[in-house]
C-alpha cells in the first residue's frame, strides 16, 4: 500500500515537472488524509499486531487448547513457569486461549460486518435510490426478517445444519444488515434529491454507475459510524450465543466466552477477567478510531 | 428561421400528487400543452412566477422527467421514443446547468473529477491523459486555474461553482444547454460575468440555450427570444424586442412593469401593473383562462374558453389572450433596450 502510493506520487510529481497538472481521486486524497492521522494509524498498526498474534502465537506456542496442566491451577500470569497469561481453573494455559479466541472474535467481528456492509449497502442504496414500488418490497422483506428473533433464527439453523461457527457468522450477519439497509436508504433518498445526482443522469450515466459514484460515497459518514458499532456488537453477541450453547464449543473459545468464565471467577482469578476483557476492550478502541479516521479521510468538507 | 434544432409540440408534464389506497391521485399540470422552437445557436428565454413549470420543462425536453405526453424533437427525432441506452448517446448534446452551483456538484469529487466524468460517459476508452489535458483547457477556457483541479467544491466560491458546472456541461460540447436559473443564486456581479461567460461560449461553440430565469433583466442581457409561462401554460412567445417593446398578453405586461428601474423619478412616473393575488393552485387551475383570476381585462369569455395561441401583427410574436388586440400595447420606452 505504501509502495504503490510512492510510486503513485513519484510519478505526480514527475508530471507536475513537466508543467501538467494530474488528477487525484477521492481515494488517493482519503489514504493521505487518512495516513497523516496518528491516532487511526497507530490503531492500524495495534490491530494487525493483535491479529499476527491471532495467527502465529497459537502455532508457534508449545501449549495447546487440549493441554490440562495439573499441577498448575489457577496460576496467575508469571514468566517464570511458560504460562505468561496464567492458567484458568482447569489448568489450561491462558496465553493459547487468549489468542484462539481473538481468531474467533476478530475474524466473526469483521466477517459478519463486511457481510452485513456489503448487503446492507446495496440493498438500502437500490432500494432508496429506485424508489416506489421496488422500494416498497424490499423494504417490506426487510420488515419481516426483522422481527424474526436473532436467537430463534440461529436455534433453527443449528438444529437444521448441525452446530457450526460458519452458522453463527451467516446469522449475525442476517441479523445486522436490516438495520444498515434501514440506515443507508434514508441516506440515500436525501441524497438522490441533490441536483449532482441529477446532473449525473444528465451526462447519460447508468443508474447503477450513480449509486456507486455519487450516492454511495455521500452516504458514507453514518455508515462508517454504524460499523464501528457493530463488530462490537457482534462480538458480544458471539459471546452470548456460546454461553447459550449455540456457538464455539469448548476446548475452543473466544473473547466473549473467556470474559464470561472469567467474570464468574473473579475473585479466584481476576486475570481471567481482565486479560482477554482488555484486549477486547483494545480492539474495540482500535476500530473506533480507525473508523473516526476513515469518515474524516473520506469527508473533503472536514479538512 | 434556419432548420430547428429543437422542436417542442404539445409537451405536457403531468404530475400525479397524493392518492393513496381508496383515492385515485390528483394530477399536477406542471407544464400544460407547450410548443415552441429553438434555432441553433439561439437563446430562448423562459420566464415566469415561480412554480410555472419552467424547471419541468427544461428537464422533461431533456428526458430527466418522463413527458406526459407530446413529442420533443431533436434534429427531426423524437426523444420521448428513445430508450435510455440510445437517450443516454444523445445527452452529450443536451446538458443542463443548475441553479444551486454547489448542490449540483458532488462533494466528494474533485473538479478535475467532475470534468473528467462527462468524457469517460460519452467517449468510453478515453485515455485518462487525454482526458485530464481537456478538463485542463475547459477549466481555463472557464477562468479557473488548471492547478485547481485537485480540490473539492466546497474550496470554491459560488461564482467559481458555476464556472465548474458550466464546464461540465460544455466539456462534451453540447448543442444545447439548458441552463436552470444558472445565476439567481449569484451576487449581482458575478452574474454579469458568468453570463458574459456563457454568452463568449455561445459564440465559441455556437449553442444554442434554452435560459430559464425569472429575472427579466437578465433575460433581457442573454435571450434573442422569451417565453412566458403561467402555471404551466404558454401565454406569449416571441423576440426579445417584440415582448420588451410591445407586450400583448396582459401578464407579460405587468412582469415588465414590475421590473425595478434604477432611476427613482422615472419608476415614480411609471405606470404599474402589479398583480394582485396569489398564482391559484397548480392543482386546481382556473377554467378557461388560466390567467383570468389575477387579470385586470378578464370577462366571461376568460371563464368559459381558453384562448389559443395566435400570432399577432409578426409571425414570430404569438399571444393566448382573447383580447390582445383591444389591449393597446404600452411601448416600455422607459427601459433600456439589451444590448
Amino acid at each position: 500500500m505504501g509502495f504503490l502510493t510512492q510510486r503513485r506520487d513519484r510519478q505526480l510529481a514527475a508530471m507536475q515537472a513537466a508543467g501538467r497538472t494530474v488528477g487525484r481521486s477521492l481515494w488517493q486524497d482519503a489514504l493521505r488524509r487518512f495516513r497523516s492521522n496518528k491516532a487511526a494509524m497507530g490503531s492500524v498498526f495495534v490491530l494487525a499486531f493483535i491479529s499476527l498474534m491471532a495467527i502465529f502465537a497459537p502455532m508457534l506456542s508449545p501449549h495447546t487448547l487440549e493441554d490440562f496442566y495439573w499441577e498448575y491451577i489457577l496460576v496467575p500470569p508469571t514468566l517464570e513457569n511458560g504460562h505468561w497469561f496464567g492458567t484458568d481453573a482447569n489448568g489450561r494455559d491462558m496465553f493459547v486461549r487468549t489468542f484462539y479466541g481473538a481468531r474467533v472474535s476478530l475474524t466473526i467481528g469483521v466477517m459478519t460486518t463486511a457481510v452485513a456492509l456489503l448487503i446492507g449497502v446495496t440493498w438500502g442504496s437500490v432500494a432508496g435510490y429506485f424508489g416506489g414500488r421496488i422500494d416498497n418490497i424490499m423494504m417490506r422483506i426487510v420488515d419481516v426478517l426483522y422481527a424474526l428473533p436473532l436467537l430463534f433464527f440461529i436455534i433453527i439453523l443449528v438444529t437444521v445444519f448441525g452446530r457450526n461457527i460458519y452458522l453463527v457468522f451467516i446469522g449475525i450477519g442476517a441479523v445486522e444488515w436490516l438495520t444498515m439497509s434501514r440506515i443507508v436508504r434514508g441516506q440515500t433518498l436525501s441524497v438522490k434529491q441533490k441536483e449532482y445526482v441529477e446532473a449525473a443522469r444528465a451526462i447519460g450515466l447508468s443508474n447503477l454507475v450513480i449509486v456507486r459514484r455519487h450516492v454511495v460515497p455521500n452516504i458514507i459518514g453514518p455508515v462508517i459510524v454504524f460499523v464501528t458499532l457493530l463488530i462490537p456488537t457482534t462480538i458480544l453477541v458471539e459471546s452470548y450465543l456460546s454461553f447459550l450453547g449455540l456457538g464455539v464449543q469448548e476446548p475452543m473459545t473466544s473473547w466473549g466466552t473467556l470474559i464470561s468464565q472469567g467474570a464468574a471467577s473473579i475473585d479466584t482469578g481476576p486475570w481471567l477477567l481482565v486479560i482477554p476483557g482488555t484486549f477486547l476492550a483494545i480492539t474495540l478502541f482500535c476500530f473506533n478510531f480507525i473508523g473516526d479516521g476513515l469518515r474524516d479521510a473520506l469527508d473533503p468538507e472536514g479538512r | 428561421m434556419s432548420r430547428p434544432l429543437l422542436q417542442v409540440e404539445n409537451l405536457r408534464v403531468h404530475f400525479p400528487v397524493g392518492g393513496g389506497l381508496f383515492s385515485r391521485p390528483r394530477m399536477l399540470k406542471a407544464v400544460d400543452d407547450v410548443s415552441f422552437q429553438l434555432a441553433p445557436g439561439e437563446t430562448l428565454g423562459v420566464v415566469g412566477e415561480s412554480g410555472c413549470g419552467k424547471s419541468s420543462l427544461g428537464r422533461a425536453v431533456l428526458q430527466l422527467i418522463p413527458p406526459t405526453a407530446g413529442r420533443v424533437l431533436w434534429l427531426g427525432e423524437d426523444l420521448c421514443r428513445l430508450d435510455d441506452d440510445a437517450m443516454n448517446v444523445k445527452r452529450s448534446e443536451l446538458q443542463l446547468v443548475f441553479q444551486d452551483p454547489l448542490a449540483s456538484l458532488n462533494p466528494r469529487m474533485t473538479v478535475g473529477g467532475i470534468l473528467r466524468e462527462p468524457l469517460y460517459s460519452f467517449e468510453p476508452g478515453i485515455a485518462r491523459s487525454e482526458a485530464e489535458d481537456r478538463a485542463a483547457a475547459m477549466m481555463r477556457r472557464v477562468g479557473l486555474r488548471p492547478e485547481m483541479m485537485n480540490r473539492y467544491p466546497n474550496e470554491f466560491s459560488g461564482g467559481q461553482c458555476q464556472r465548474i458546472s458550466i464546464a461540465r456541461a460544455m466539456i462534451s460540447r453540447p448543442r444545447l444547454v439548458i441552463c436552470d436559473e444558472p445565476v439567481s443564486a449569484l451576487d449581482v456581479s458575478i452574474q454579469a460575468q458568468i453570463i458574459a461567460l456563457l454568452r463568449e461560449l455561445q459564440a465559441e461553440y455556437e449553442v444554442s440555450y434554452i435560459f430559464i430565469s425569472h429575472d427579466l433583466s437578465v433575460v433581457r442581457h442573454l435571450c434573442h427570444r422569451i417565453m412566458v409561462l403561467y402555471l404551466g401554460k404558454l401565454m406569449e412567445i416571441g423576440p426579445k424586442r417584440d415582448i420588451f417593446d410591445t407586450p400583448r398578453h396582459p401578464y407579460t405586461q405587468s412582469l415588465l412593469s414590475a421590473v425595478p428601474i434604477p432611476d427613482p423619478r422615472r419608476a415614480r412616473q411609471r405606470d404599474q401593473k402589479l398583480l394582485e393575488g396569489d398564482l391559484p393552485s397548480p392543482l386546481n387551475p382556473p377554467s378557461g383562462c388560466v390567467f383570468r383570476t389575477r387579470c385586470p381585462h378578464a370577462t366571461p369569455l376568460c371563464i368559459k374558453s381558453a384562448p389559443v395561441l395566435e400570432a399577432t401583427g409578426s409571425e414570430a410574436h404569438q399571444v393566448a389572450c382573447h383580447y390582445w388586440q383591444s389591449l393597446t400595447p404600452e411601448t416600455h420606452t422607459d427601459q433600456p433596450t439589451g444590448e
